[in-house]
This record gives C-alpha cells, structure tokens and sequence, in this order.
C-alpha cells in the first residue's frame, strides 16, 4: 500500500480496501499464537494521542502496535485544557521532536488527522475525527462481515441510529458501497436527515422498514447525553421505533448478523437478549479490531503486500 | 511609454502616478482609469488584534485592490459604540478614505441602544451589528425607528440567531458527506424575511450584508420592487466560491467562513442578482492571522481578505467591466453618499492565479483563477 496515513475510507480504492481485509486476516493467527508477537515494526515508534476518552479504541491500537513490536507511547489530552492553552499544532510539534514513525489520532473536530497528515512527515492514523470517519471500526465491521459471507458485494446492511453525527456509519457507508454493498438508514428525522442524500445511501424511516431486508444490522451507540435534548425526546421512545429487541429479530432473516460498535446500552438501542444472543458478532468484531488495526499500522508503516512476513 | 491612461467610458485622460513601475506591454494597452472601489463590509484587524493588521496593512490592501472608501464594522476591541471610541482612529496618510459604522447596540451585545444622534455627530454614516446577529427583535425594530429618525444606514447580516449558532459548512449533502456540521441556509432566509419586514414597519434604510442564499436574493429582490428603502450586497468571493470547494476533503482552513459558502444553485443567483442591479459586492475583508487558521477545520477563525482579490474576482465572475463598477464602486459609493470618489488603474483582462504573499492576510481565493489587475489606486480626496 502506497500511502503515508489512514485518514478515511472516502474515495479509498476498493483493491486498498481489500489489502487491509486480508493483511487483517493474517494478521489475526498472531493473536492465536502461545507468544503473541513478531517483530516486524521492532524499533518503529507509533504514538497514540486521543483528544477523546476511548480505553477500547486506544487499547485496541496499542495492543496492535505491541504485537508487531513497536514501541508505543500513549499521549491523553484533556480537550478542556487545550481549549484554554495549546492548540493541536504545537502538541503535535512536541510529538514530532520525538521522532514518531505514526500517530494515531482521535480528536474531536473532522479534519483534525487531516491538518497533521498535510504539515508532518509521520504516518497518521485516524482513529475517529469528530462526526467524520472512524476507518479502523469500518475495516473491522468489514472484516466482520467477509468473515461470514465471503464477499460483501451485493449485501444489504442496515446502519440504524444516529447516522447524521456517527463517524462509525460514515466510514462504513463509504467503505461498503466502494466494496459492492447497499447501505440502508434508519433513525430519527434528526439523526438521519435528508441531508443524506449526500452518502451512498438508502434513507428509510424507522427499523421495521430496513430489519427484514437487511444481511446485518449494524446499531449504533446513543449517546445519552442527546437524550432528553431537543434531538430525542426520551429512551423509551427511541426503544420503541429504533431499538432492537427480540420482537424484530423475529422478523429479521435468520442469518442476519447483529453489529454494534460498543460500548452497548442495553435496552435502549438493542436489547440484551439480542446483544448477547446466537447472531449477534459483537464480541468477534472487538478480535477482529486487532488485526485490523496491526494491519493498517504494518501497511502504513512500509509493510510489503499481502503481509505474508507477518507470520 | 504610456504615461497616461483613458478614463474608461470617456475621452478624458488621466496621468498614472510617478512612483508606478513600467507596464508589461499588453497590461498598458488594456489598462483603464475606473472610479476608486467603495467596500460596505470591511472588518479592519484593529484597534485590537495586531497580528491580524494594522492601519499601514490595511491601507495597502486597499491600495492593492483598488479601494478608495471602507465602511468600517464596530466589530473591533474595543467595540465602536461610543462617540469617544469612534474619534480614536487617525486617518490613514495616503491611503482609503475611512467611514465608520458605529454599533447598534452597547458592545455589540443586543441589549442597550447606542447614543445614535452622538454618534453620527462623531461622523458615524452607518450602525451595524457587526456581523452577529441581533437575538432580540424588540431590540432591532427600536434601534431601527431610532436610526430612521436620525437618517443613518442600518447595516445588517441577517441571519436568526440560534440557528446562526450551529455548522461550520452549508447544510448540505456536501457537509453531510465530509462529516461537517451544517449551518442552513434558512438561518439567512429567516434573517432576511425578519430584516424586510422591520425595514417596512419602521421606515429605516436598512443593507443588508454577506447575502449568500438564492431566497433571501429574491426576498431582497421582491422588497426592492415594492419600494422598500433596502439594499443587499454578496462578498466578491462569493460569485466565485461555493461549497464545493470544500469537497476535495482537505478541509482547507482559508474556506472556514461564516456565514459558509454555499451551494452552486445559490451562487448563480448571486451573479444573476448582481448583473440586474439588485445586489451590491463587497470585499466582506476580515484578515486573520496563520496562527488563528492553522487549526482543525471548526475550530478556526472563520473569515478571509478580500480587498486584494475583490476586484479579480468580481471581473472573473461577471466578464463585465461596467457591471463591476456598479457593484464595487458606484452603487456602494451612492449608498453611503460618498462623491466624488478617487480612481483606480486597472488592466480588466489580466488572467492571474491569486498566490499566497507572505505576510498578508490568507485570503479564501488563493490558488484561484482571477481576472483583472489594479494597477494603481489614487485615493479621493479628504
């Protein structure tokens, strides 16, 4: 892959897409193994810095980065403070006086990893850009679904909440129409608005509309803080027009895959029998995130194709 | 050599300044004298934020672009809303001639009335909001009947004031798709239609500034044609921006403006509105310095130059010299009863790429195509 960072799924070739999905699946015997690492980046410096709580994005980076051997160093900025004090620009500068091979960034405005990518000479990773992209949790998502269906050309995926403001739907909707998928939408008028239109997308109104037609149904996280606000009115409502419980299962296919990019509020997007339940891939796809991610760190890094000495 | 230049539309000559360089041929051929540029919504870097500009960037800006007038926004530290505050700025030596829009309101706040009749005895010509909207419509229809009775111009972005709040790109599928929140066009619709509405309770003359929507155009449009004392006016860069030059996904920061740029459909009414006459231009100059725009994309200062490429752009977008003259010099010069103006040189036909210049304020149209080149600007006299 010739590319010096990661920043979205937007306009990324379906080939490149493809490298990553099966450097990932390479990648995923390491994690099987008694000793759980190559040395593949030994000596190559990836630096995570997360302007936004995430233990399980971050975590999943730096477990990726200590199993291809790099050394990781883990920088948390409190957005309040640096709103007051240093701006993006000059952390990075101090970060760039230590040399780093790659940075993975998570921040909360879109385009941040952007900025960095076009005034440094390291590798950046986006690890979720306000309501931008979050390309390692689409890859993963990805990887998931090839896992069980071979290809994705050709399935039907339903995103289904607040798709307006999720960087994990963009990146998926972007990423699965390049590999052949039909996305449907789902949500409330104002967490799927027409403005839409603008992604290759289908735009339905509640989950019935999109829960039979759908080979996986990918829920996405509400966050509570909307709840109550001018967005949503209350939990219940959102559970009884979005929410994903046992009595729509019914009416899903019975192969549908179950998806949710955690973490889960159970009872409110999805119900808890239906998370934990037999279609539900929850679980494989926080193993995949791994893979997934030590695959984008080995191909940004100077990886050679097909990650063949990975094993 | 040519030491002097027609006057365009005329059979008079005017000598070109001493100190300007020799010409390339064919500029020399082309150039013409055109009244000095009048710009309605120019937000100067100071008093106040030094490293945005100051009165000697300021004037050659002006100069570069061919200005000869600015009406100044009170929108600077501190605020223009007291007649003191307005008697502080000195003249610039050789450079445009300043005029003064005092505050609508006490610190720009919303709230308190100025001291309207002191202020205009100061020499303020105009009150404005300076570009944030005024939340209060009790307050903006009381500044207006005070305004009207003392004849000054209420100079207004209208926008509705929580919906202003919101986006930092047109609400759009374009915003959608690059994951930028969307600020709509509506806010402007709304703005508009309140703006027109207190224009006709209370007599005021009311501009209207940074028009970007096709419906609040032909809002303006419908208040004009029913004799209604209000004007409009588009920043240049305006006829040549929409949002989808946002849409290469570099999240160019030089693009954060506010209100955003907005859709192609509404650019072509902006160029129509200023080919009929409706609509006037304006640099909409409000120069930032690299370290506010070298930022993530929402988090940087929104706004951009605009005296150097008004011209260039204006000529670009319309092809028409007299058309430019209205919207740049003539129309805005007989809203703010301005005579007699100064003169610029200019070569309307010069193709130029606008190049960033160290040192000078970004400007949204950098990289961009531009027609047309000021080869000189005599300021009129004080």
């Amino acid at each position: 892959m010739n590319r010096k960072d990661l920043l979205g799924l937007r306009g990324m070739p379906r080939q490149e897409i493809e490298l990553i999905l099966s450097t990932a699946a390479a990648m995923r015997e390491v994690g099987r193994r008694r000793i759980k690492k190559v040395p593949t980046l030994r000596g190559r410096l990836v630096v995570t810095l997360f302007f936004e709580n995430s233990t399980r994005t971050r975590t999943s980076f730096e477990l990726a980065a200590k199993r291809l051997s790099a050394d990781t160093l883990s920088f948390s900025v409190n957005t309040s403070s640096t709103a007051k004090g240093e701006s993006l620009m000059d952390t990075a500068r101090n970060i760039h006086a230590m040399s780093p091979d790659a940075i993975v960034i998570r921040h909360p405005a879109t385009g941040a990893p952007h900025l960095l990518a076009r005034s440094f000479p390291f590798s950046v990773i986006n690890a979720g850009d306000g309501i931008n992209e979050h390309p390692s949790q689409a890859l993963l998502d990805m990887l998931t679904m090839r896992d069980h269906w071979g290809s994705l050309e050709g399935r039907t995926v339903a995103i289904v909440g607040d798709v307006q403001h999720s960087r994990v739907a963009r990146s998926n909707i972007h990423g699965l129409a390049t590999m052949g998928a039909r996305v449907l939408v789902a949500g409330p008028g104002t967490m799927c608005r027409r403005e839409l239109s603008g992604l290759p997308v289908e735009r339905r109104h509640c989950l019935d509309d999109v829960v039979a037609e759908a080979d996986a149904v990918m829920m996405l996280r509400i966050q509570r803080e909307r709840l109550g606000a001018a967005v949503l009115p209350s939990a219940r409502e959102y559970a009884a027009f979005y929410g994903l419980d046992l009595e729509r299962m019914r009416r899903a296919r019975p192969d549908v895959l179950v998806m949710h990019p955690g973490p889960i509020n159970r009872g409110v997007e999805i119900g808890a029998e239906v998370a934990d339940g037999d279609r539900s891939v929850i679980l494989d796809q926080v193993t995949n995130g791994i893979a997934v991610r030590m695959a984008l760190l080995f191909l940004v890094l100077g990886g050679q194709e097909g990650g063949d000495d990975a094993s | 050599m040519h030491r002097d230049f027609p006057v365009h539309g005329s059979s008079r000559r005017l000598p070109a300044p001493e100190d300007m360089p020799e010409l390339p041929p064919e500029s020399a051929g082309r150039a013409v004298w055109i009244p000095s540029l009048v710009d309605v919504q120019c937000e100067p870097g100071f008093p106040g934020f030094p490293v945005r500009e100051n009165a000697t960037s300021l004037a050659a800006a002006a100069r570069a672009g061919g200005f000869g007038d600015l009406l100044l926004s009170p929108r600077v530290d501190p605020v223009m809303d007291t007649p003191e505050q307005l008697s502080r700025p000195a003249a610039l030596t050789g450079g445009p001639r300043l005029h003064f829009a005092a505050a609508l309101t006490t610190g720009l706040l919303g709230a308190e009335l100025t001291e309207v009749g002191l202020l205009k005895r100061a020499g303020a010509v105009a009150l404005s909001d300076g570009g944030l909207p005024v939340a209060d419509s009790v307050v903006l229809r009381n500044a207006m009947e005070y305004a009207a009775e003392f004849d000054l111009l209420v100079v207004i972005r209208p926008a509705d004031p929580a919906l202003d709040r919101i986006g930092v790109a047109n609400d759009s599928p374009v915003a959608c798709r690059l994951g930028l929140r969307g600020n709509p066009a509506s806010t402007e619709e709304i703005g508009t239609a309140r703006a027109i509405a207190l224009c006709r309770a209370t007599g005021a003359r009311v501009h209207l500034t940074h028009l970007g929507t096709r419906r609040a155009v032909e809002a303006l449009a419908a208040a004009v044609a029913e004799g209604l004392p209000i004007t409009g006016s588009a920043a240049a860069r305006s006829l040549l921006l929409d949002e989808e030059a946002l849409d290469d996904g570099r999240y160019d920061t030089r693009l954060r403006l506010h209100p955003p740029l907005r859709t192609a459909v509404d650019r072509a009414a902006l160029v129509a509105a200023v080919r009929a006459g409706t609509l006037l231009l304006a640099a909409d100059h409000q120069p930032r310095a690299p370290e506010e725009k070298e930022h993530e994309f929402e988090r940087a200062v929104p706004g951009s130059a605009g005296l150097r490429s008004a011209f260039g752009a204006a000529m670009r977008a319309l092809g028409d010299l007299d058309v430019v003259i209205r919207a740049l010099s003539t129309a805005p010069a007989s809203l703010l009863r301005l005579e007699p103006l100064g003169w610029a040189l200019v070569d309307p036909a010069a193709d130029a790429v606008l190049a960033h210049e160290r040192g000078v304020a970004a400007d949204a149209l950098e990289g961009h195509l531009l027609r047309g080149r000021v080869l000189a600007t005599l300021p009129p006299d004080r």
